[in-house]
C-alpha cells in the first residue's frame, strides 16, 4: 500500500482542525499510510481569485517543490484541489519546466471523496448513521472537479442513513472567499436561502465537502438556527465509523 | 441607456429587500431548469449536451478568430444582395449614421425589434431627441420602454413585473382601458403597435446571426414584431455588433438550436427570419432600402486580448442569468446597463472599462454555474479572474482603477508569510490569539476591520489553540503509525493491488 500525502488547507490548519483530524482518522482507518509535509501552508487560492497572480505564482512554485515527489496527494477541500489541479498549470503555462512540474503534480492531487471512490475504489467506509442526510454540492467539488457521484456513493453506503433531496443543492452557498466580506448582504441572502432549503428538506444533517462552505454555513446556523447540524463529509464519515467493523 | 454600474452596491441593497422579486426569480429559475430539461429530452439531438456545446463553442471560436475576414466576406456578399453596409466604431458614430438616414428618408416614426445593441448605444433617446417617435415592437421591451427601466432579462425584459403593475403602466402611458386580463392587455398592445408598424417609415432590428457566406441576416422571435419591422417600413436598418458574424448558414443553424433552447426552452421560435436584402423589383413587399450597421463599440479591444476574446463568443441566450446566484438575489438593476448577470460580468467591463464596472466582476463567488450551462462554453470564472488580475496590474487597453494600498500591501505581506513555514505558523498563533480575545461562549461574534462583513450574519468558531500542523507533530504523526499497525491486522478492510492512477 502506497503512502498518501496530506494536503491540509489553511482554513483546516488554522480553524477547522477537526476536519484535519477526521481526515487522518478516516484514511488511517482505511489502512493508508499518511505523510504530512510540515513545510506546507496555503495553496494560494485567495491570491488567484483576487487577481494577485504574481504572489500566487511564488506560492504555487513552493507548493510544487514540497509535494511533487509524492505519489498521491489528498485534501478535504474541493476548491484547494481545483487550485492545484487546474489553476497551477494555467498560470505556469508560459514557464516551461514549471508547467511540466505543475502538470505532473496535477495528475496526482485529489479531493478526498474523489480519491476514495474513483481512484482507490472504496465506497463503503463502514459507517452507520440512524437518520437523514442532505448534501450541499459544493461548487468546486461539483463543477471544477466534476465530483458528484463519488459523494453519493460514499453516502449510499452509510448504513441506515437516508440521503434526502435538497432543493437548489447545486447553488452556491454564498461563501466565495473575499466575496463574503465584500458583499456581506448578498452573501447573507444566499446562505439564508441555502439553510431554508436545508430546513425544508427535513434532513438532520447538512453535509458539505469544502471547508469554505462549512465555515459559512455553520457560522450562519450558529447565529440564526442554533441546533441545526452542518458537517463536513469527512468529519461525518469519520465520526460514524462502526467500531470493530 | 446611460450606464451607471458604479451604483451596483447601493442598488443591490435596495433590490435585496424586494422579497417578492427574490422568491419569484427563484421559482422561475427552477421552472426554467425543468422546461429546458423537457425540451432537451424531447429533442434527441440536444440530449448529449457535452457534444453539442463543444461543437457550438468550436464554431464560435473559429468565427471569432476569423473575424476580420468573415466581416469582409459578409460585407461583400450583403452588398451584392443590395444591402448597404455601414461601419461604426462607437455609439456616437452609429447614432450619427442613423441620424443621417432618418433625415435622408424624412422619418417620423420608427418601429423596433428587440436589440440589446440599440440599448447599448442609447439609440431610443438619440432618436427622440431628433423628434422621431420610437416604438419597441417586442411586448416586454415595449413595457420597459414605457417604464423607462432597462430590460430585466435580455430575453424577458419585463419578466419581473406583475400583471397589475403592467396594467397600471399601460393604462397611464398608452391609455389602455384598465384590465388585468393578460390576453386583453396583449390584444390592446397588438392593435396599438399594428398602427405603428403600418405607418413607420423606418424599422430598426438587431441581428442574431450574420451569415458571411451569403450576406444574409438571421433573426429569431416569437411575436412577429421583427417580421413587421423588417418588411413593412420603407427603410430597414439592422444593427449588428462585430461578433455576430458566422461563417455559414449551416454553422448558424447549429447555434440556433442552442440559442432557442437556452433562451426560451424552445426547439424553434415561432418566427425565424432569414433576410437576404431589400425588396427586389419583382417583389411585392419588403423595404425599398436596407442598411446593416456593423458596430464595434469597444469589441475590437476585447478581440485583441487573447483571454478577453472568449467573452465575444456569447450568443446572448441569457441562460446564465437563470443559474447565477447573484443575479437571482439582486436582479438586473444593480448591473446598471442593458446587460445583467454573468453576461454583464464578462461583457460590460470590456465595453465600459474595468474602472467603473468593478463590482460586476468582484461580486462573484466563482461558483461556475454560468460556465457549466453556457451553450458556447464561455469560461466565465476564468474571465472574471482575468479582469481582477488586469485591475491589479493595470492595463494599457482597458481603463482600470488602482487597487487600494491596503489590499496591495495586505496580499504582499500575506504571500511573504505563506512562503515561510515558521513565520506562517507563528503568524497563525498570533492571529488566533488576537481573534480569540473576541470569543464569547466558544464563538467569535464580531470583529472590526476588513473582516467585519463576515459577522453581519455569521459567527466564527473559537480558533483552536493548536493548529493541525502542531497537533500532527505532537499527537497524530505517531498515532497514525500505531493505528496503521492495528489496521494491518484487519485484512477485511485492506484492498489488494491498489493503484493510484486514474481509472
Amino acid at each position: 500500500m502506497k503512502e498518501i500525502s496530506l494536503f491540509i488547507p489553511c482554513a483546516v490548519d488554522a480553524v477547522l482542525v477537526d476536519i484535519g483530524k477526521a481526515t487522518v482518522n478516516l484514511l488511517t482507518h482505511l489502512g493508508f499510510d499518511l505523510i504530512y509535509h510540515e513545510e506546507q501552508s496555503c495553496c494560494g487560492q485567495p491570491a488567484f481569485s483576487a487577481g494577485h497572480v504574481q504572489e500566487g505564482i511564488k506560492i504555487a512554485k513552493r507548493f510544487i517543490e514540497i509535494f511533487e515527489n509524492d505519489e498521491v496527494i489528498i485534501s478535504p477541500s474541493g476548491s484547494c484541489v481545483a487550485t492545484v489541479k487546474y489553476t497551477y498549470p494555467k498560470i505556469l503555462s508560459n514557464e516551461g519546466q514549471w508547467h511540466h512540474r505543475a502538470m505532473a503534480l496535477s495528475a496526482k492531487v485529489f479531493e478526498l471523496s474523489q480519491f476514495l471512490v474513483d481512484v482507490a475504489g472504496i465506497e463503503d467506509v463502514n459507517a452507520r448513521f440512524e437518520g437523514s442526510l442532505a448534501y450541499h454540492k459544493s461548487c468546486h467539488v461539483l463543477r471544477a472537479l466534476g465530483v458528484e457521484q463519488p459523494v453519493e456513493r460514499l453516502l449510499s453506503k452509510v448504513r441506515n442513513a437516508t440521503l434526502v433531496p435538497l432543493e437548489f443543492s447545486e447553488e452556491c452557498c454564498g461563501f466565495g472567499g473575499q466575496f463574503s466580506l465584500k458583499y456581506p448582504l448578498i452573501s447573507e441572502a444566499m446562505v439564508s436561502d441555502k439553510i431554508k432549503h436545508f430546513i425544508a428538506s427535513g434532513a438532520q444533517v447538512l453535509l458539505v465537502s469544502d471547508p469554505g462552505c462549512l465555515l459559512n454555513l455553520m457560522g450562519y446556523v450558529h447565529r440564526h438556527h442554533p441546533g441545526l447540524q452542518v458537517e463536513h463529509l469527512v468529519k461525518f464519515l469519520s465520526d460514524h465509523i462502526e467500531e470493530g467493523g | 441607456m446611460k450606464a451607471h454600474p458604479e451604483d451596483f452596491k447601493r442598488t443591490a441593497l435596495q433590490e435585496l429587500r424586494n422579497e417578492h422579486q427574490r422568491s419569484f426569480l427563484s421559482q422561475m429559475s427552477a421552472l426554467n431548469r425543468v422546461r429546458r430539461g423537457q425540451a432537451m429530452e424531447f429533442f434527441g439531438d440536444l440530449k448529449d449536451q457535452s457534444h453539442v456545446r463543444e461543437k457550438a463553442a468550436q464554431i464560435k471560436i473559429n468565427a471569432i478568430n476569423r473575424l476580420p475576414d468573415l466581416l469582409a466576406e459578409f460585407e461583400l456578399n450583403a452588398t451584392q444582395n443590395g444591402v448597404q453596409v455601414l461601419w461604426a466604431e462607437d455609439a456616437a458614430e452609429a447614432n450619427q449614421l442613423i441620424e443621417s438616414l432618418v433625415k435622408q428618408y424624412a422619418v417620423k416614426i420608427v418601429t423596433k425589434g428587440k436589440s440589446m445593441l440599440s440599448e447599448e448605444i442609447d439609440l431610443n433617446n438619440c432618436l427622440e431627441d431628433l423628434g422621431v417617435s420610437v416604438f419597441e415592437g417586442d411586448l416586454g421591451e415595449f413595457i420597459v420602454q414605457q417604464r423607462g427601466t432597462p430590460p430585466f432579462h435580455i430575453v424577458g425584459p419585463a419578466i419581473n413585473l406583475s400583471v397589475p403593475e403592467i396594467a397600471a403602466l399601460l393604462h397611464e402611458k398608452v391609455k389602455m382601458p384598465y384590465t388585468e386580463d393578460p390576453l386583453q392587455m396583449a390584444d390592446f398592445v397588438r392593435d396599438y403597435l399594428r398602427q405603428k408598424f403600418e405607418n413607420a417609415e423606418m424599422g430598426i432590428s438587431g441581428v442574431n446571426f450574420a451569415i458571411a457566406s451569403s450576406g444574409s441576416l438571421l433573426l429569431v422571435e416569437n411575436e412577429g414584431n421583427i417580421r413587421w419591422v423588417t418588411s413593412a417600413p420603407r427603410v430597414q436598418v439592422s444593427l449588428m455588433s462585430i461578433d455576430k458574424v458566422c461563417p455559414t448558414l449551416e454553422d448558424a443553424m447549429q447555434l440556433l438550436s442552442l440559442l432557442t433552447l437556452n433562451c426560451t426552452s424552445q426547439l424553434m421560435t415561432s418566427y425565424t427570419s432569414i433576410i437576404n436584402g431589400p425588396r427586389k423589383a419583382e417583389e411585392l413587399d419588403g423595404p425599398e432600402a436596407m442598411y446593416v450597421i456593423i458596430i464595434d463599440n469597444g469589441r475590437s479591444l476585447a478581440y485583441a486580448d487573447e483571454e478577453c476574446r472568449d467573452a465575444m463568443r456569447c450568443i446572448r441566450c441569457g441562460r446564465c442569468l437563470w443559474v447565477c446566484p447573484i443575479w437571482l438575489r439582486v436582479g438586473a438593476y444593480p448591473y446598471g446597463w442593458c446587460y445583467s448577470g454573468p453576461l454583464a460580468s464578462i461583457l460590460s467591463p470590456l465595453l465600459l472599462g474595468l474602472d467603473q464596472t468593478q463590482d460586476l466582476y468582484e461580486a462573484c463567488t466563482l461558483c461556475g454555474a454560468c460556465q457549466e450551462i453556457c451553450p458556447v462554453k464561455i469560461p466565465h470564472p476564468e474571465l472574471i479572474e482575468h479582469y481582477r488580475q488586469l485591475k491589479k496590474t493595470g492595463s494599457s487597453t482597458f481603463p482600470t482603477k488602482p487597487v487600494s494600498l491596503i489590499e496591495k500591501i495586505g496580499f504582499r505581506l500575506w504571500a511573504k508569510v505563506v512562503l515561510q513555514t515558521k513565520l506562517y505558523q507563528k503568524s497563525l498563533t498570533l492571529v488566533s490569539t488576537i481573534m480569540n480575545l473576541f470569543t464569547r461562549d466558544g464563538y467569535i461574534r464580531h470583529l472590526p476591520g476588513p473582516v467585519k462583513g463576515w459577522f453581519g450574519c455569521r459567527d466564527l468558531p473559537h480558533l483552536p489553540k493548536a493548529s493541525f500542523h502542531q497537533r500532527w507533530k505532537k499527537e497524530w504523526k505517531s498515532q497514525s503509525l500505531q493505528a496503521k499497525t492495528k489496521v494491518l491486522k484487519n485484512q477485511a478492510i485492506l484492498r489488494e493491488g491498489d493503484s493510484y492512477e486514474q481509472p
